[in-house]
């Protein structure tokens, strides 16, 4: 939030469960359209193959955050 | 302490028109603005008698509380220390706690939102502990002291109440524990062979003061039989070296562990010509684990270690925190031989500050604001 406010472009990476979290927080900080990008939940452990796929599957939106995001207006 | 004889004997029977306390605590559950048990009224008499006892401004800021960045004013923090059940001249220890808890180095926003079990441990040094009866001694981490159990909890409902600290919601502690509800303890300086906290930190021993720590759950350790302090000290170390604490993952930041001890595990200690640094020593030295035993574990590789650790030597052994200062020892207890690890999380460090008039002259006693 902070580098964004700072106009540097973000990609704030959570896992599905925390969503409500980040978005209260957002909305807390006044930072509504704070690019994030979510990715299924856990994380931890899991295996490298299904980690790569996950990542796969959020390029797209790791690239709309960080050309589209907030910080470009 | 409790006196059940009126319970038993029906003494006293509970006037109907008391029936409003349950439906105000109903609407103030349904609001969110409680901590889950009852809270009382803040009603204007009450947050004023509770004003008389600092010599601020009810609108001063005394900090900024995260993540909502609520103002955490004089005011209200008087209103969630009567709803705490709090007594009014317990006032000035909490502005002085909050005081503490918005510097820096206590990373609150973190501490307020993070999956780690931290909650806010209150501990108060000096004269106030005594005059506001804050228990240090048997059962200090328990239940029975109007002090410790409305204290710690007039500070978790600023963080409710005015920082926006909702379980779930923006507090994502995956298990959170029952110091949550309060967390507050007196050291006990009279009890102890060595310098009180605060004395360490440089305040006078008269000079009352708080120390604030984003502690997990108190962890005993029960030793009744080493005949050494070393032998003794070591079951400490093995219990603050857990291979599942954060301690030794993160010990390359700024970071604490305490160990509370009882005066009269102190005084044996001392007794044997141990200082409090001695201590402090021996626990940094011996509470370590070997790299072999904490690689891909834990929270291995996502902190930086101390530099004179060599991760590639699978015996190099990591220790819990930087420095043998970050190790704090703080007397405190009942009798018999147990002690207390509190660990923390290792992303933020303890602050200790004076409790104090408006102009910063440390205040003498509560009574005098009524002068």
């Amino acid at each position: 939030m902070t580098l964004e406010r700072r106009g540097v472009p973000t990609a704030t990476f959570i896992t599905h469960v925390f969503d409500n979290y980040a978005r209260g927080l957002c909305r807390m900080q006044g930072l509504d359209a704070l690019p994030i990008v979510i990715i299924p939940h856990p994380v931890a452990a899991r295996p490298p193959a299904e980690l790569r796929e996950r990542v796969r599957k959020a390029h797209a939106e790791l690239r709309a955050a960080l050309t589209q995001g907030q910080s470009r207006a | 302490m409790s006196n059940t004889r009126l319970l038993a004997s029906r003494l006293r029977e509970v006037e109907d028109s008391l029936q409003g306390a349950s439906d105000f605590f109903e609407l103030y559950y349904e609001q969110g603005w409680t901590d889950g048990l009852p809270v009382l009224p803040p009603t204007q008499a009450a947050v004023a008698a509770m004003l008389r006892y600092t010599d601020r401004a009810p609108d001063e800021v005394v900090g900024i509380i995260p993540p909502r960045n609520g103002a955490a004013t004089v005011e209200k923090i008087a209103i969630n220390a009567v709803m705490a059940g709090c007594r009014p001249e317990y006032l000035p220890v909490l502005i002085a706690a909050v005081e503490a808890m918005v510097q820096p180095e206590y990373n609150l926003y973190g501490r307020q939102t993070t999956t780690h079990p931290g909650a806010h441990l209150l501990i108060v040094h000096g004269p106030l502990r005594k005059e506001l009866d804050v228990n240090c001694r048997q059962n200090v981490f328990g239940h029975g002291w109007r002090a410790n159990a409305t204290m710690g909890r007039a500070l978790r409902l600023v963080m409710i109440n005015v920082g926006g600290n909702k379980p779930g919601v923006t507090d994502m502690a995956t298990h959170g524990h029952p110091g949550k509800y309060s967390y507050c303890m007196g050291e006990d300086e009279e009890g102890s062979p060595w310098s009180p906290f605060h004395v360490d930190r440089g305040h006078a021993r008269e000079t009352s003061a708080v120390t604030v720590i984003c502690g997990e759950a108190p962890h005993n350790i029960n030793d009744q039989v080493s005949k050494t302090p070393q032998m003794y000290l070591e079951s400490a170390a093995s219990t603050m070296a857990t291979l599942g604490g954060n301690g030794l993952y993160r010990s390359g930041l700024r970071s604490e562990q305490m160990l509370v001890i009882t005066s009269e595990s102190a005084h044996w200690i001392a007794e044997h010509g141990w200082s409090k640094t001695d201590v402090q020593r021996f626990l940094f030295d011996t509470a370590r684990q070997p790299v072999r035993k904490l690689r891909d574990r834990g929270g291995w590789g996502k902190s930086p270690l101390p530099d004179f650790v060599d991760t590639a030597n699978d015996d190099a052994m990591v220790p819990i925190v930087p420095r043998q200062e970050d190790i704090l020892v703080l007397v405190a207890g009942g009798h018999q031989r147990h002690m207390n690890a509190v660990l923390t999380a290792g992303y933020s460090c303890s602050v200790t500050r004076a409790i104090t008039l408006k102009d910063g002259t440390p205040l003498r006693s509560t009574q005098d604001f009524l002068k």
